[in-house]
């Protein structure tokens, strides 16, 4: 693992000065070019200029000599011919006889590194005056030789140079990389510690990691905080687990440590079945909300009275509602669409809730209406108010107000917790309010949702048909 | 008798079905993977194939693949996995119902009843049922107990038409909660128990013969045990 790491990080590094020494041969081989070809050029231009200067030179000796005396000219080139070394002068007369020519002995010796200019000599008048035919070599070894020099200067400076950038792009890289570094290796211990913290890296430690180390830590947080919360609900559950688990344990053993009758055992049987409903309770529940937390949305059915769609959940809560003294009603109407099985379930959450929760001989009502254009719907009862503290959390999972009274039945305080996920999916939000005359738990649904789900449609019999199970129903087995 | 053949890996489930389903009639035979199932599926003529959607060697999809390229042995799935989507798969994959794990035996053995009959093309809804001296008319809606009618409200038929029309079948609570009120998740209503004891106080008390049973902890069942 660290070698890996190690590998990569080093070979970020690696690849950057690479690609930077990469660049900078380029710069500097461009560069080198550039300089080779200017001051190959500025040679070309110095010694043309040199002859024609020499041939102008020429030109116009000839032509104060060449109409008096043809010797003369030929003397004086003779003559002047030490004071022009490095230099080759041939001169042709019109018939291609050579009328001068310097000596091929020294200083007229050229290298075979040469510039020729080729020109003609007229007499300034006069039509008895021969035109000569001419050709001046110069020397130019030691141009190419300086520039032969400069090319190779220019290629190792070029290589060095590509170098020494090379060199300190690494270490320039790998200083500015560092940080990095030393976020690899905090994230690292991090990985491998229990309790995992924040990142101790300065965020001004640099300009472009900051956002990093600020986001990371932030990830970390929420992280902590839903593995906290994750931590929290498997004890819970594992809790809510245990206590069903016990019962069945130790009235199963019980059964089994005598000999029994068949109605013992029947019993024994029935109440381990109790038992299993509760815990097939707990699993669907949680289930249900894993889906929801897992992005489970709501499938939208056709728009309609809720009030109607209300009229058997609260037939189906009746007698246990008038069991406890309490009556149940409905207040307004809303029409809109809505997933029902999903918010049905919420309501007989809210209504088991109320019911339990109401004085005997008061009312529970379920309110639908619209406040400032949210539809909401809530489920109002008489009794104790719930202390402000405890209403924030009424719709966590496992929470309960009223510790005393958690066992009985089916109530694994999943129930709100239910509510809440149903009105995320259905884009609202849920709502608590009590004080000493009324309790009011309920939801908002979003307001304009009517996009229904076609497949929907194709699913409605096949799910009434087919939902044996999504609630517990297999216990009942 | 019908033959039925169940294809299931878990031998818990496996033994558990096919005690059940031995005990309620059926000759039931079982196989263990995927290609052992397909096989046995498509040599022998069964009355309902039950089949489970995770299975070794090859999983329930390609089973029912190879049980329809061979006939139309109506096929009902077993699945844990109850998404939507997965149900839609399952049902246009050519599976004729689909019944999520963990399920209730009752809720089980009336869907092979209903997979049977639906197979047996002879069978039409019949619109009288009776049990001993009870009559139930589907069509007039009306109850008959020693030829004198009874008064029901809806829900009291409805659930009377259930327990008749799966008569000496346990049918749990769940599933009166589920047919007769839609309502397809746990509460703590005993709406049930108060509509039974209703149903009872009109076509059962006034009796010497009484029809409709309790099974403790269970729940309902319609037989004449005289």
């Amino acid at each position: 693992m660290r070698s890996k790491t190690a590998v990569e990080s080093s070979s970020i590094v690696l690849s950057l000065s690479l690609r930077l020494a990469w660049l900078a041969a380029a710069l500097l081989g461009l560069m080198a070019i550039c300089v080779y070809l200017a001051v190959a050029a500025l040679q070309v231009k110095a010694q043309e200029r040199l002859l024609t200067l020499k041939v102008n030179k020429l030109t116009e000796t000839s032509q104060i000599l060449l109409r008096a005396d043809d010797h003369r000219f030929a003397a004086l080139l003779q003559n002047n011919a030490a004071r022009r070394p490095g230099t080759r002068l041939e001169i042709f007369d019109a018939d291609g006889r050579l009328f001068y020519a310097d000596p091929f002995t020294e200083p007229h010796q050229l290298s075979r590194h040469q510039r020729t200019r080729h020109f003609t000599l007229h007499a300034a008048s006069g039509e008895a005056a021969p035109v000569l035919q001419g050709s001046f070599t110069i020397d130019v070894a030691s141009d190419v030789q300086l520039a032969q020099t400069l090319q190779n200067v220019l290629a190792l400076a070029t290589l060095i140079g590509t170098l020494v950038a090379g060199l300190l792009s690494f270490l320039v890289v790998r200083q500015g990389l560092r940080p990095l570094g030393r976020f690899a290796a905090e994230t690292e211990a991090m990985s491998r510690s229990a309790t995992p913290g924040h990142l101790a890296l300065a965020p001004r430690s640099s300009r472009e990691l900051a956002p990093l180390v600020v986001h990371f830590n932030q990830l970390m947080t929420r992280l902590r905080a839903s593995r906290d919360q994750l931590e929290a609900f498997n004890a819970d559950v594992a809790h809510e687990l245990r206590t069903p688990l016990t019962t069945l344990i130790g009235k199963t053993e019980l059964a089994l440590s005598r000999p029994r009758g068949m109605d013992e055992l029947a019993a024994t049987l029935v109440s381990n079945l109790e038992a299993l409903r509760r815990i097939g309770a707990l699993v669907n529940d949680m289930l249900f909300l894993a889906r929801a937390d897992g992005g489970d949305t709501a499938r939208l059915g056709p728009v309609g009275s809720l009030r109607a769609l209300m009229q058997d959940m609260m037939d189906y809560h009746e007698p246990a509602a008038s069991e406890r003294g309490v009556a149940l009603s409905v207040q307004g109407d809303l029409v809109l669409a809505v997933d029902e099985p999903l918010f049905l379930r919420a309501l007989s959450n809210l209504l088991d809730n109320a019911t339990r929760h109401a004085t005997p001989g008061t009312a529970v009502t379920v309110v639908l209406d619209t406040e400032a254009g949210i539809p909401q719907l809530g489920v109002r009862n008489e009794g104790a108010p719930i202390a402000p503290a405890d209403v924030p959390r009424l719709f966590d999972r496992f929470y309960r107000a009223d510790i005393a009274r958690s066992s009985d039945g089916m109530h694994c305080g999943l129930g709100l917790a239910i509510v809440a996920a149903v009105a995320r999916m259905h884009g609202g939000r849920t709502s608590a309010r009590s004080d000493a005359s009324c309790t009011v738990i309920g939801f908002t649904l979003a307001p304009h949702r009517a996009k229904h789900d076609p497949m929907e449609d194709m699913l409605r019999i096949d799910r009434r048909e087919n939902d044996g199970l999504r609630r517990g129903a297999w216990v009942a087995g | 008798m019908h033959r039925l053949l169940v294809i299931e890996d878990d031998p818990g489930v496996a033994d558990y079905l096919h005690q059940g389903l031995t005990e309620s009639g059926y000759a039931v035979d079982v196989a263990r993977t995927g290609p052992e199932g397909r096989a046995i599926a498509m040599a022998g003529s069964y009355a309902v194939v039950l089949l489970d959607l995770m299975l070794p060697g090859m999983d329930g999809f390609e089973v029912l693949k190879g049980i329809r390229e061979h006939g139309h042995t109506p096929v009902l799935m077993l699945t844990a996995r109850d998404r939507v989507d997965d149900r839609v798969k399952g049902l246009s994959a050519g599976a004729d119902d689909y019944l999520v794990k963990p399920f209730a035996f009752s809720e089980l053995q009336a869907r092979v009843v209903a997979l049977i009959r639906r197979g047996n093309s002879a069978f039409t809804e019949q619109t009288l049922l009776s049990v001993a001296d009870l009559e139930v008319d589907f069509a007039a809606h009306t109850v008959r107990r020693e030829g004198r009618r009874i008064e029901l409200s809806p829900k009291e038929f409805q659930l009377l038409s259930l327990l008749i029309r799966r008569k000496g079948q346990v049918v749990t609570r769940t599933t009166l909660a589920e047919r007769v009120w839609n309502v397809h998740f746990d509460t703590e209503s005993n709406m049930v128990e108060v509509t039974v004891r209703r149903l009872r106080a009109k076509m059962d008390d006034d009796f010497s013969l009484k029809l409709v049973h309790t099974v403790r902890g269970v729940g309902y069942a319609l037989e004449d045990r005289s």
